[in-house]
């Protein structure tokens, strides 16, 4: 059995991953954040229930330990440096580093809306979960589910906007 | 045309409205300027964060994530101590990281803390004989000690060299190899242990051969719930090397073929 989830879980990595890279904006913090979440499902693979949604379960737990992630850096004050990513002109080119400062963006603006906005928009725009299958996970109506997204995405995209604006200016 | 909802419009950016209400939403987006910017709303997190997502997911699944994954301990098959594989970090991460000109004087003693730190550790969890062979203190500073030295001299850049037959489970791994701004070749590397504390250094290459120890300091694994510890898979060097080999990385790493010149070259000095 044990063999069996990680087999089903490693088949899951590359969805779980981009799911990750949502939450982090960073390609290596997303690495880590889906080897804790894994490391955390496996320790606890006794509780999860076969027959129930691992991609759910691990997706869930990705979160929290992102969350966890993100209340430990507010304790010590850690601030992510977008502007340290021009450091990489010389090897990845500008279109790269554009579109790496802003999937940070959107990954520190992801922050400032509630948990169950941020999983929606994680499920919906980052996993390409439709609006039932994303009900479903929720166990939500699927009226619910596309008010609180449409919420959250306008919540989100302005707080880019305004970001990207600031960002640009300071260029 | 008013009755056009963000729930709608959202749906409409997502590709997922029938005929009738596509139609609808577009003589609407026709109407008002309003709704267009009001739509890339929409857009802006919708297709657009998706090929964005996309363009980064194009780096490939690092190999020791799914070995991490497949050599981790569960519940049923309790093992006390697991550690995944080190990984290099990329020039691509390690760039990211690289401080600033004016933050210089600020790396130079954070340097000097992770050497005091590495060193410290490294005698604490260390048998001596293992300690002794990585660091060296000289009259002129830190040195590689034999087994360090023995391995950034002959082992190519990825593969992984157990340092001394006295000390079993301590190996060196070199990362990459590159030219320093003052014209000696550096290389960074990494240090796996028997226990679950790991190094990451660099060294620098004097012309009498000796290798310079630049910086050499512990990386601790992280721990699961389940008091495990393992090695992050995206990037395992510390800032402070990392920080290191920003301030004195010239040009790009060394291509394998170039390195392999070079320790050819080293071993015919040192006949």
């Amino acid at each position: 059995m044990n063999r069996d989830i990680k087999l089903s879980i490693v088949a899951l990595l590359p969805r779980l991953r981009r799911f990750a890279l949502g939450l982090t904006g960073d390609l290596d913090r997303a690495d880590d954040l889906v080897q804790e979440a894994c490391m955390r499902a496996l320790a606890s693979a006794d509780q999860w229930q076969a027959g129930t949604r691992l991609d759910s379960w691990l997706y869930r737990i990705a979160q929290n330990a992102w969350f966890s992630q993100m209340r430990a850096k507010k304790v010590r004050g850690e601030v992510v440096d977008i502007e340290a990513q021009t450091d990489l002109v010389s090897t990845d080119g500008r279109q790269v580093i554009e579109q790496r400062r802003k999937l940070a963006i959107v990954s520190q603006k992801l922050t400032e809306l509630s948990a169950d906005q941020q999983m929606l928009v994680a499920l919906v725009c980052f996993d390409g979960l439709s609006y039932k299958e994303a009900a479903e996970r929720l166990e939500l109506p699927i009226g619910t589910v596309m008010s609180r997204l449409a919420r959250a995405r306008v919540a989100l995209a302005q707080a880019i906007d305004r970001s990207m604006q600031v960002s640009g200016e300071r260029q | 045309m008013s009755d056009i909802s963000d729930e709608m419009l959202m749906a409409y950016a997502d590709g997922a409205l029938a005929t009738a209400d596509r139609q609808r939403v577009e003589a609407y987006l026709q109407s008002s300027s309003a709704s267009v910017d009001r739509l890339r709303l929409f857009t802006s997190t919708g297709t657009e964060l998706a090929t964005l997502l996309d363009a980064a997911m194009r780096e490939p699944l690092p190999p020791r994530l799914v070995q991490a994954i497949l050599d981790a301990p569960t519940p049923s098959a309790k093992i006390t101590q697991a550690r995944s594989r080190p990984v290099i970090a990329g020039l691509a991460a390690l760039a990211a990281v690289i401080p600033s000109r004016q933050n210089a004087w600020a790396f130079a003693s954070i340097l000097l803390v992770g050497i005091g730190v590495g060193w410290a550790l490294g005698s604490v969890y260390s048998p001596k004989s293992a300690s002794a062979q990585l660091v060296v203190s000289s009259e002129s500073g830190l040195r590689a000690g034999a087994g360090l030295q023995r391995v950034l001299s002959t082992v190519l850049t990825g593969s992984k060299e157990p340092i001394d037959g006295n000390a079993p489970g301590w190996s060196v791994k070199p990362s990459f190899t590159f030219e320093s701004t003052d014209g000696n070749i550096c290389r960074q590397y990494e240090v796996e242990t028997p226990g679950e504390v790991y190094f990451s250094g660099l060294a620098c290459r004097l012309t009498n051969g000796q290798w310079r120890i630049e910086a050499h300091t512990p990386i601790k694994p992280i721990r699961n719930a389940n008091g495990t510890a393992y090695l992050p898979a995206g990037k395992i060097t510390s800032p402070v090397v990392e920080g290191a080999v920003g301030k004195i990385l010239k040009g790009d790493v060394f291509a394998p073929q170039e390195e392999k010149r070079l320790i050819l070259d080293w071993s015919k000095t040192a006949k």
